[in-house]
């Protein structure tokens, strides 16, 4: 499987001697979907910042695309990633959707004649071709949160990043960003980076990585890193509510699998109740 | 005593072509010492509505009775002064209305506006802090050498150092970690448990089950509904109505109602479920 990012030895102080992201090396397959998880002040947006090159390292290598991330290559880089971030009302610079969604086409001198075929195309994508004369401001979050992402997706980006790109939306918000980006992982094979505090979203991706106080823990699948309950309580977070029922029952003597997946669990009890 | 809302309306940038009408003919009376969940949308009027219980909006027609302070349309700021008193209000993401050089002074800047002494605000900096769960050794440090969790520790420090009746909270866990969260919550239970009236906005209905004792569904600018929050969770097609998540205990045991199991809904405790679910399997 080829690797579209591939970190080596990355160091990151904000301030001197203190290391905020201290000497981490990852890789993370192309068409991926990988979740980074984290305690508050883990680390884990610095990482975002820096594989963009919004922040520059200390030292160690960052290859996107088998690109070297370096100040000659920034916009090469940066042409291969969109990153949402946490806030919103943070993203938005056109005063209309089409607008907004314009900016980043004419930053990378689109032929005009096109841009409006580009435009509807990517609204169609995260279903908001209806609101493309609309003002970004008047929308809800979820729907704020889809147009940042079709900002994005005209760039034609291999890799997305979600910085808590849902921790500010209400329920149903979260829901219409999270099946938009699992579609686009899906569907495009886009590599997905995303990085939350929502454990039962992790149990939903391929990969987690487990992120603490600048370094990284762990990265496994997240049937192999979200069962080790004392390493993830250890660092603030909380394991699946699935993986405690599943344990839980266990020590009253029922025999079942351990799940992290509380669909695969709804299963299992209900077979075990009608064999009973 | 109680906190009551009669006939409230409020239109924002009223006779204006840019009129928002947030909140339409509310009625509502929030007993105090109780813990109240308001949720529903984003633009549904909770943040509208929880700024009336301090007086930073006035109604635009209708009265709010905050324990005998009565707010109308046409009252002026200076008669508020006891009201802000009253009721602490602590906004979404706080940590990043802290501004003093130290955390000291941060967290005394709303008592000495009251007129406390400088002895007896040193005191209560000295208990808030602990309170957020921090040690006093943080009172002469800068609040922006602080993490995110930390800030908004510092922040609600700052607001319960007013020591308020009624402590209003916009969403106060959005973006802490899960450790974080439940220790935020835990605080502003043992506030209520003190005595105080705590009203907080969520999205997050694992909390809203687990820690209130009374939600409020707020809709289009309107009160939909007002209720135990045990009876607010049986009514599974309402809040599918409003895309509003059940808590993921509730989804679970609806689920596996519906194939067969017999199990209490109200149930809360994950322990408990077990123990049920465990009793089920055996028997």
């Amino acid at each position: 499987m080829e690797n579209i990012i591939e970190v080596k030895n990355l160091t990151f102080c904000y301030e001197e001697d203190v290391k905020t992201i201290d000497n981490i090396s990852f890789s993370i397959e192309k068409g991926s979907y990988t979740t980074i998880l984290g305690h508050n002040g883990s680390g884990k947006s610095t990482i975002a910042k820096l594989l963009m090159g919004l922040l520059e390292k200390n030292s160690g290598e960052i290859y996107i695309g088998g690109i070297e991330l370096t100040e000659e290559n920034l916009a090469k880089v940066r042409d291969q990633i969109g990153i949402v971030f946490q806030n919103p009302d943070n993203q938005f610079i056109g005063s209309t959707v089409r607008d907004d969604i314009a900016f980043g086409l004419e930053n990378n001198c689109v032929d005009p004649k096109l841009m409006d075929g580009i435009i509807e195309e990517y609204a169609a994508k995260v279903d908001m071709l209806d609101f493309l004369d609309h003002e970004p401001t008047k929308l809800s979050g979820g729907q704020k949160q889809r147009v940042a992402i079709a900002g994005i997706l005209a760039m034609s980006p291999s890799i997305i990043i979600l910085d808590e790109a849902t921790s500010m939306l209400d329920p149903k918000g979260r829901m219409e960003i999270n099946a938009l980006v699992h579609q686009l992982n899906k569907d495009k094979n886009m590599t997905i980076l995303s990085i939350t505090h929502d454990i039962e979203e992790a149990t939903l991706s391929d990969y987690v990585l487990l992120m603490s106080d600048g370094h990284i823990i762990d990265y496994g699948t997240p049937e192999e890193v979200l069962k080790k309950q004392q390493e993830i309580e250890d660092i603030a977070l909380d394991v699946p509510f699935a993986y405690k029922i599943s344990t839980g029952l266990q020590s009253k003597g029922i025999d079942i699998d351990t799940y992290i997946n509380k669909e695969k669990l709804v299963k299992q009890l209900c077979q075990l109740h009608s064999n009973k | 005593m109680s906190i009551t809302f009669k006939q409230v309306e409020h239109t924002y940038s009223q006779d204006t072509p840019f009129s928002y009408h947030a909140l339409k003919g509310v009625d509502l009376t929030i007993e105090t010492g109780h813990m109240t969940a308001l949720i529903g949308h984003t633009g549904s009027g909770k943040s509208t509505l929880i700024q009336h219980i301090n007086g930073l909006l006035l109604p635009t027609a209708g009265e709010v009775d905050i324990e005998d302070i009565i707010i109308t349309a046409t009252d002026k700021p200076k008669s508020l002064k006891p009201l802000r008193k009253k009721a602490g209000l602590v906004f979404q993401f706080p940590e990043y209305q802290l501004f003093e050089e130290t955390i000291l002074k941060d967290i005394i800047f709303g008592p000495k506006n009251f007129g406390m002494d400088e002895e007896k605000t040193l005191e209560v900096a000295k208990e808030t802090i602990k309170l957020v769960g921090l040690d006093e050794s943080y009172l002469e440090k800068s609040p922006f050498d602080l993490s995110g969790g930390q800030k908004r520790r510092v922040a609600i420090a700052g607001i319960l150092a007013m020591d308020p009746d009624i402590l209003v909270l916009d969403e106060p866990t959005a973006g802490l970690d899960p450790q974080g969260a439940k220790e935020m919550m835990e605080l502003f239970k043992q506030i209520n448990n003190q005595g105080k009236t705590v009203i907080l906005v969520s999205h997050d209905m694992n909390q809203v089950l687990q820690y209130c004792d009374d939600v409020v569904v707020m809709n289009k600018g309107k009160v939909e509904r007002h209720v135990k929050v045990d009876e607010l969770f049986k009514e599974t097609e309402y809040l599918t109505s409003l895309s509003i998540d059940l808590p993921i205990i509730t989804s679970f045991i609806l689920e596996l109602n519906k194939n067969g199991f017999n199990i209490d809904p109200s149930i809360k405790d994950i322990n408990e479920l077990i123990e049920v679910l465990g009793g089920e399997l055996h028997g």
